[in-house]
């Protein structure tokens, strides 16, 4: 199986590089958070630096851990359905379903450990720059040594070793369980049906946001920095209830958007999008999370800077730091999103040259093809950032209306086109450059292999 | 005879792989097929047939010589040129179907018209798919169609905008034998009903017996042919490639 591993790893390059990069950025993100959970649990740190190191790490890289085992969840598994194939091929040489299984984790732990080790200097580095951040903003005392040891190491790669293992050993089941000749047909439609399951936890996630975001309104009025954190909250938990709900969101933007798209060099776009939604799912998924998290974490940021202001006139050295400190998070996390999203956007359209060559060869020009491919980005773009801009309002106006007593905050709409700008210039490169890629295949060799 | 009257005219085509090892698969390839005609075009693996089909449809670019097809010269210069010179000209059934999944038989069918952004002929495209025997699947995509229906499929989309040429590599070459012969007969059909002409590639004897005319191919180069085939002259004639040429 190792040798079939190596040589898997060989060939599904892309993919592979993806999930790397995944569990790279992840890995020191987390390990990052844990060292100052390990440095405020070092003997001779304060009670008070140590809270403050402590639900910080819980708080910042909790909420991160989420967004991270998120990821690398969608990220592996549609490494596995990407190969669904090439297993089914497997299979049909004899391969036991527990064969298969194995053949998943150990590809996974395979790359989990080689993330590993650039990913422990990259978390050590992270760890100190936050901690710098937090003395020079006099939230913790200037004697406090940054600690990267066992406790950051274990609870760092804990999370993403589970996040990993938990979605290898369902793409796995999925994989083994599948019938054989069902696999070697390219599949029509990918039943992305709403499972029960899904339907509970989108209703559990976004209760959850909305019953955070009540709370920030009703009783957390003039409570700063905790109101954030709730409202902080509030965001996250309803971006992830709608990124749980993605396959119908494409399915349901395809829809609107249809007529507009078959007028204009779209009309693949739409039969792709409304039957293998999960692929372009799969995308959405960290745009809205980006989406929501960087518009919901800057807007409440500057709101609260306001509030600062209007209430002790200058801002304090210590506002400032927390300012900088809360956008290096923002920034650390978005930064994982992005990559997220790039990642999937990438390998998904790289995946798919034989049904470039066959379009091609049907008539297609390379331009065509990758029109109706812009089209698709398009689609996702739009779900992504209505549901992420529902998500960070979910946040952003319960946070303004108990800081400043008025609902709509007054910062204009600046940050939030930026945000647009950066998250459609980063999918439409994605897409576009893979596609430019995927088309320098001949045709008849995309449609040969 | 002139050129307009040619479907499809190759002129001292040649095509070389290879860049240390120079492997000549076509080597001055000259011929003219005439509209309305069926062409099979065997040899030994390693020949050049299937070189053969993909330069003279523009999908491979010819080191050199002239492609015509209706006359007019192929543009291959570059990949959007060729495939609107393409778009009406040529028709493509491959040996793997290459119908998309996604899409239903009917919208399948009409892909390459849309594609074109000709008007779709709707009752052309019923009248097709009634011939071919799948006017009762219009709706079904491709996973759940057999191999000699996808096939089918795959034909009623080359012939549906009327290209006067139809290029078919290996068209029977995943079906069984009755199957095959029920594709055989509508690419007959494109050649007597539709006045297409078809160019098919093929190992198989039985298939090339179908055509009006066998070219036979070895090394690149065309060295015989042969009219009104039958199945068991084609079958001996390439059984003589054999002690020359192993099989590649």
């Amino acid at each position: 199986m190792w040798t079939l591993t190596f040589s898997n790893l060989r060939h599904n390059r892309a993919m592979y590089l993806a999930t790397f990069l995944n569990l790279y950025l992840g890995g020191a993100i987390l390990t990052a958070f844990a060292s100052l959970y390990e440095s405020g649990s070092a003997p001779g740190v304060s009670k008070a630096d140590r809270d403050t190191l402590q639900t910080m790490a819980l708080v910042i890289g909790g909420w991160g851990a989420l967004i991270i085992a998120f990821g690398t969840a969608a990220t592996l598994s549609l490494a596995v359905r990407q190969r669904e194939r090439q297993i089914a091929l497997l299979k049909a040489a004899g391969a036991l379903p527990g064969q298969i299984r194995r053949m998943i984790m150990v590809e996974t732990a395979a790359l989990l450990a080689a993330s590993a080790i650039p990913a422990t200097p990259t978390g050590m580095a992270l760890g100190r720059a936050v901690t710098a951040a937090l003395k020079s903003s006099h939230q913790v005392s200037h004697g406090v040594g940054h600690r990267f040891g066992a406790t950051a190491l274990s609870i760092g790669f804990g999370d993403i070793v589970l996040a990993a293992g938990g979605a290898a050993v369902v793409a796995g089941r999925r994989a083994a369980n599948q019938s054989t000749a069902a696999a070697l047909v390219t599949s029509a439609t990918d039943d992305a049906g709403l499972g029960r399951k899904r339907v509970i936890w989108a209703v559990v996630l976004l209760g959850l946001g909305v019953n955070a975001a009540v709370m920030v309104a009703t009783m957390m009025k003039d409570e700063g920095y905790d109101a954030m954190s709730v409202a902080g909250q509030a965001c996250i938990l309803t971006a992830l209830g709608l990124a749980v709900l993605a396959p119908v969101l494409i399915r349901a933007t395809a829809a609107v958007l249809g007529p507009l798209m078959r007028g204009t060099g779209g009309y693949l776009a739409e039969a792709e999008l409304r039957q293998h939604s999960r692929q372009a799912a799969g995308v959405l998924m960290p745009v809205i999370l980006f989406v929501a998290l960087a518009n919901g974490a800057l807007y409440q940021q500057f709101i609260q800077d306001d509030a600062n202001r209007a209430a002790h006139l200058t801002p304090t050295a210590d506002d400032k730091g927390v300012q900088t400190l809360s956008f290096l998070v923002v920034g650390m996390i978005a930064l994982f999103a992005a990559v997220v999203v790039a990642n999937l956007a990438v390998a998904g359209t790289l995946h798919r040259r034989r049904e470039f060559g066959q379009r091609r060869l049907i008539g297609d020009t390379p331009g065509e093809v990758r029109r109706s491919l812009g089209w698709e980005a398009a689609v996702v773009l739009v779900a992504g950032l209505v549901s992420g801009t529902l998500a960070a309002l979910v946040g952003i106006l319960p946070f303004s209306y108990a800081r400043t007593g008025d609902w709509l905050p007054d910062q204009g709409i600046g940050v939030f086109l930026g945000v647009t700008a950066v998250v459609v210039a980063l999918t439409m490169a994605a897409c576009l450059g893979a596609a430019r890629r995927a088309l320098r295949t001949p045709a008849l060799a995309a449609v040969g292999a | 005879m002139t050129a307009m009257e040619d479907a499809l005219r190759l002129e001292k085509v040649s095509k070389t792989y290879g860049d240390k090892v120079r492997v000549a698969a076509l080597d001055d390839v000259s011929l003219a097929l005439p509209y309305g005609t069926f062409t099979a075009v065997m040899g030994p693996s390693g020949s050049g047939k299937s070189t053969l089909l993909n330069t003279a449809s523009g999908l491979e670019r010819a080191d050199s010589g002239r492609i015509l097809i209706g006359g007019q010269e192929f543009d291959t210069s570059d990949e959007t040129a060729a495939t609107r010179f393409r778009r009406g000209r040529v028709g493509f059934v491959f040996q793997a179907f290459n119908l998309l999944p996604t899409l239903t038989v009917w919208q399948n069918v009409l892909l390459p018209a849309r594609i074109a952004g000709i008007t779709v002929d709707k009752r052309r495209a019923r009248q097709v798919l009634d011939r071919v025997g799948l006017s009762d699947r219009l709706n079904h995509r491709p996973a759940e169609l057999s191999g000699g229906q996808q096939q089918r499929v795959a034909i009623a989309r080359a012939i549906v905008t009327r290209p006067a040429l139809l290029f078919a590599d290996e068209p029977t070459g995943a079906l069984d034998s009755a199957r095959a012969a029920e594709v055989l007969v509508l690419l007959g059909e494109a050649v007597r009903e539709y006045g297409q002409t078809v160019v098919m590639v093929t190992h198989d004897p039985v298939a090339a017996a179908y055509a009006d005319r066998v070219l036979f191919l070895a090394d690149g180069r065309i060295v015989d042919e042969m009219r009104a085939p039958e199945a068991t002259g084609v079958a001996a004639r390439m059984a003589a490639f054999r002690p020359g040429k192993v099989a590649a």
